[in-house]
């Protein structure tokens, strides 16, 4: 089968070689901007080939899909789902495994995820509010409380701040009601037409994961749950990234997550799915990921919709996965799903480790352009897989970091987590990847470590009492009460 | 006596905002301290603050340190770096090193060099880097948190990383610091024990914190549990001297089955009058106003009153003479919720005279006789220590015996 695959991160590296494994023995070509070495290595040794385009031009996929003669494309970032790409090669009758520009709108615009949350009642809910001008957005920001300032359009997972009481409050108010100004100031130059440029949030707590799914626009496959490191740094602390590492398994679940609240995240993306039918008219293909918060006030909460599979968590269904991966992202693409079962194993724990540049990402400047050199082979006799991400060739023929992430190293063990990040930390050390001008690599070395762990299940267990007191009593309600207002009810149910 | 760090990522925040709630957390822990904020124009400002005074301000920056005296001290060197340090090691070799030598040398030199062994110590850099670690031998804690994407933050206890909005994450262990900046974020673990100050979770801390990952709190009670066990007496009544003695007393009542009474109210609000140095006559009249008791509980009754620590017993003598003379107990029993305090600390984690240590000086019948109780008991050692050590402490008892 002729596949084309249009993007150029760890993530389509993963997505590459899960589509690799397939008995339909798949030739891919890449659509790539930055010259991803490890993607071109999967289409060379399937017998493949590699498109020089921008992923996010619907022309420049058209053109590759049609030279290609692609009997199957597959969208791995969001960009160009939000740019059209999979609708205009729908439209000149290619099989696509990507959301549509309509569908996608529930990753690229948070208010309007928000607002279809609560037009359908769909459960995990926040109270929210978006904004176009900034000086609404600061005088709300100021006497809201607890809250999180957003961008609201999508803007490569960052530019998120949260804000605590009391300084927020009291005096750092300001602190929020300036940073939310500023924020919506700086959205309305970066992105023209947009509806809201800032969305104001209730601040929740919680243990975070990833739940995807894939979807034909009837039937719905799930895939394991994983949990993303947001924050740079080890302890959870440092800048907010794309992912700095993820773990997985025992598939479908997590230490700290349980079946009940797995399921229930599961019929909050089936009925995001619904509801997104019912609204754009277009059958969804493509994959839709939860990234969720489970939290003491109602369990799994949604923090943001992906109209696409996540980065780094897709890279854990390497060693999860045991089906056709292939099948999977087909039968979706030709809206064929039912029937189909995936099989994933029970019996791994897997452990997903981001390098950066030191730079990125609040210093791209400083994180670009760095010779970098690899061994994927090396990684491979380690039991382990090594996924390319923010490389391009340089013009003397070698490669170099373009500011993002560089890559991710997977490793799984039967033994449990702490295994599989001691093998991650060995495959690190032993300098797998390399930044040749010795400029420094930032990695976490706390992923999937017993501490770490200790502290998300006891975050979770926390959590869990709260919302299942809650739910005992039957509470679906939160009341405020304003002076001169009097009592709000915001009903959850 | 602590020790406190606010560092954002992004130079355009000012830390001095967070970091104002958490020196305000920390000052139960003394009534003096020093700060120092790296600027955003490159610069070290470093003031000296009176953190109980009313409207008490810190020096303004995107990364704020403070450390509270007499225990921790605070040198900045030639403009170029400053050093935090707790536990009475001197600060200026750290300084320099940081200074001179980088980071990553400083980060090395607190965690396993001699000079350091017992202490924790912050650095920050006049061009933006940070550095926070243990000796290898560390009596003094600290912890770790994040606020959102924003910041790292550091203290001697928890509940300043979570007044100043922040979620606690890690302790650092003994013979370990953590460094970087913005970019990046290193580690250094040379191994060692934790030798944490047995002081802390006996008095210093606040019982809303963990301390080296054990919560206080609940130290407290189940320490005067075992203070009751050990005890053995028959009383009506328990009462705690407030605050500090508080969760002992709970633990004291629910382990010997004697009803928890609320003794005693305060005219003054929180004052802790050990961390207050006062004159003695000061501190006597702050006594009475602090622990005026509520004359109904006592009367009649077999009392046992549960106190925090015993160094003078002037406290305890005060309000013993007080109940029997206007309240009518019965019985007065002494249950100190502290081993006996026998030594000063060379650590400076308390600055108590020798001469000044009743523990030291008397035998028990002794004491109990100027105190005027019909019993005396000490939280025995033994129990601290085998508590502590089940979680990965064996704690500095230097003070006590």
């Amino acid at each position: 089968m002729r596949v084309l695959l249009v993007g150029d991160g760890a993530r389509e590296h993963a997505l590459a070689l899960l589509m690799a494994r397939s008995s339909a023995e798949p030739r891919i070509a890449a659509l790539m901007k930055n010259h991803n070495p490890g993607i071109e290595r999967v289409a060379l040794e399937t017998g493949g080939r590699v498109y020089h385009g921008s992923p996010t031009s619907p022309e420049d996929a058209v053109r590759a899909a049609e030279d290609y003669g692609a009997e199957l494309v597959v969208i791995g970032p969001e960009e160009p789902l939000f740019a059209g790409v999979a609708d205009a090669l729908r439209e000149r009758g290619f099989p696509v495994f990507g959301a549509g520009k309509a569908s996608a709108m529930i990753e690229m615009d948070k208010v309007y995820a928000r607002e279809l949350m609560w037009r359908h009642r769909i459960p995990g809910r926040l109270r929210f509010r978006g904004f176009s001008s900034p000086e609404e957005a600061a005088e709300y920001a100021r006497a809201a409380g607890d809250v999180v300032v957003k961008p609201a359009r999508q803007a490569g997972g960052r530019g998120v701040r949260v804000f605590a009481q009391p300084m927020e409050h009291i005096e750092a108010g300001e602190a929020a009601a300036g940073y939310a100004a500023r924020l919506a100031e700086e959205m309305r130059k970066r992105y023209q037409g947009l509806r809201y440029t800032v969305i104001v949030e209730e601040r929740v707590d919680g243990v975070e994961y990833t739940v995807p799914v894939v979807s034909d626009g009837e039937t719905v496959v799930a895939l394991p749950a994983a949990q993303d490191n947001p924050h740079l740094f080890p302890y959870d602390t440092g800048p907010e990234t794309g992912g700095m590492g993820a773990i997985a398994g025992p598939a479908p679940l997590l230490p700290f997550l349980e079946q009940s609240e797995y399921r229930e995240t599961l019929e909050i993306l089936r009925k995001t799915l619904e509801a997104l039918r019912g609204e754009t008219g277009e059958p969804y293909r493509g994959a839709l990921s939860g990234q969720m918060m489970l939290t003491g006030l109602w369990g799994p909460v949604v923090i943001e919709y992906y109209a696409r599979l996540g980065d780094p968590e897709t890279s854990t269904l390497l060693p999860l996965v045991e089906s056709d991966f292939l099948e999977l992202l087909d039968r979706a693409a030709r809206r064929r799903l039912a029937g189909y079962r995936l099989e994933a194993r029970e019996d791994v724990y897997v452990v997903v480790k981001a390098l950066a540049p030191a730079g990125y990402p609040l210093n791209r400047g400083r994180a670009r352009g760095h010779p970098v050199a690899f061994d994927v082979d090396a990684a491979r006799e380690r039991g382990c897989e090594l996924l390319v991400g923010g490389v391009t060739r340089s013009s003397d023929g070698g490669f170099v970091t373009t500011g993002s992430r560089v890559a991710e190293v997977v490793c799984w063990s039967s033994l449990g987590h702490e295994d599989a990040s001691r093998r991650a930390e060995e495959m690190i050390a032993s300098g797998a990847v390399r930044l040749l001008d010795g400029h420094p690599l930032v990695h976490r070395w706390d992923v999937g470590s017993g501490e770490q762990l200790t502290w998300r299940m006891r975050m979770a267990e926390l959590a869990r009492t709260s919302y299942r007191r809650r739910r005992e009593k039957g509470l679906t309600r939160v009341y405020d009460w304003v002076s001169g207002k009097g009592l709000i009810v915001h009903d959850y149910s | 006596m602590g020790l406190l760090l606010a560092y954002f990522y992004e130079r355009d925040q000012d830390a001095s905002r967070y970091a104002y709630y958490g020196v305000m957390g920390l000052r139960h822990r003394g009534t003096v301290a020093e700060a120092v904020a790296a600027t955003p124009g490159g610069g070290l400002v470093a003031e000296r603050l009176e953190p109980w005074r009313e409207g008490f301000t810190l020096p303004r920056g995107y990364a704020v340190a403070a450390a509270f005296q007499p225990s921790a001290r605070l040198h900045v060197y030639a403009g170029e770096a400053a050093a935090l340090v707790d536990g009475g090691c001197p600060p200026g070799p750290l300084a320099r090193a940081a200074a001179e030598k980088g980071l990553r040398e400083a980060a090395e030199m607190v965690a396993g060099d001699a000079r350091y062994a017992p202490c924790a110590a912050i650095v920050l850099t006049r061009s933006g880097g940070y550095a926070a670690g243990r000796g290898y031998e560390s009596r003094r804690p600290l912890s770790l948190g994040g606020y959102g994407f924003e910041a790292l933050y550091a203290a001697t206890e928890t509940a300043p990383i979570t007044l100043m909005g922040g979620r606690w994450s890690h302790d650092i262990g003994a013979g370990e610091a953590v460094y970087g900046d913005a970019e990046v974020f290193e580690e250094v673990r040379l191994g060692g024990t934790r030798r944490t100050s047995l002081f802390e979770y006996i008095y210093l801390a606040r019982m809303d914190s963990f301390v080296d990952g054990v919560d206080v709190y609940r130290f407290r009670r189940e320490m005067g549990a075992r203070l009751a066990r050990s005890h053995g007496v028959e009383a009506d009544v328990v009462v705690g001297v407030p605050e500090t003695a508080l969760p002992y007393a709970l633990g004291y009542a629910e382990a010997s089955g004697a009803r928890l009474e609320l003794g005693f109210v305060s005219t003054v609000g929180r004052v802790r009058t050990a961390v207050a140095q006062l004159p003695p006559g000061e501190r006597a009249r702050l006594l009475s106003l602090k622990l005026n008791p509520v004359p109904s509980v006592f009367e009649a009754a077999r009392v046992v009153v549960v106190d925090d620590s015993v160094v003078t017993g002037l406290t305890l003598k005060v309000v013993v003479q007080r109940l029997r003379r206007l309240h009518g107990a019965r019985e007065v029993h002494a249950a100190v919720s502290s081993p006996r305090l026998v030594r000063p600390c060379p650590f400076q984690v308390q600055v108590l005279d020798e001469e000044a240590l009743v523990a030291r000086h008397l035998d028990d019948d002794e004491i109990a006789r100027v105190l005027d109780v019909d019993s005396l008991a000490w939280l025995p050692l033994g129990e601290t220590v085998s508590y502590l050590s089940g979680h990965g402490i064996e704690p500095c008892t230097h003070c006590m015996g």
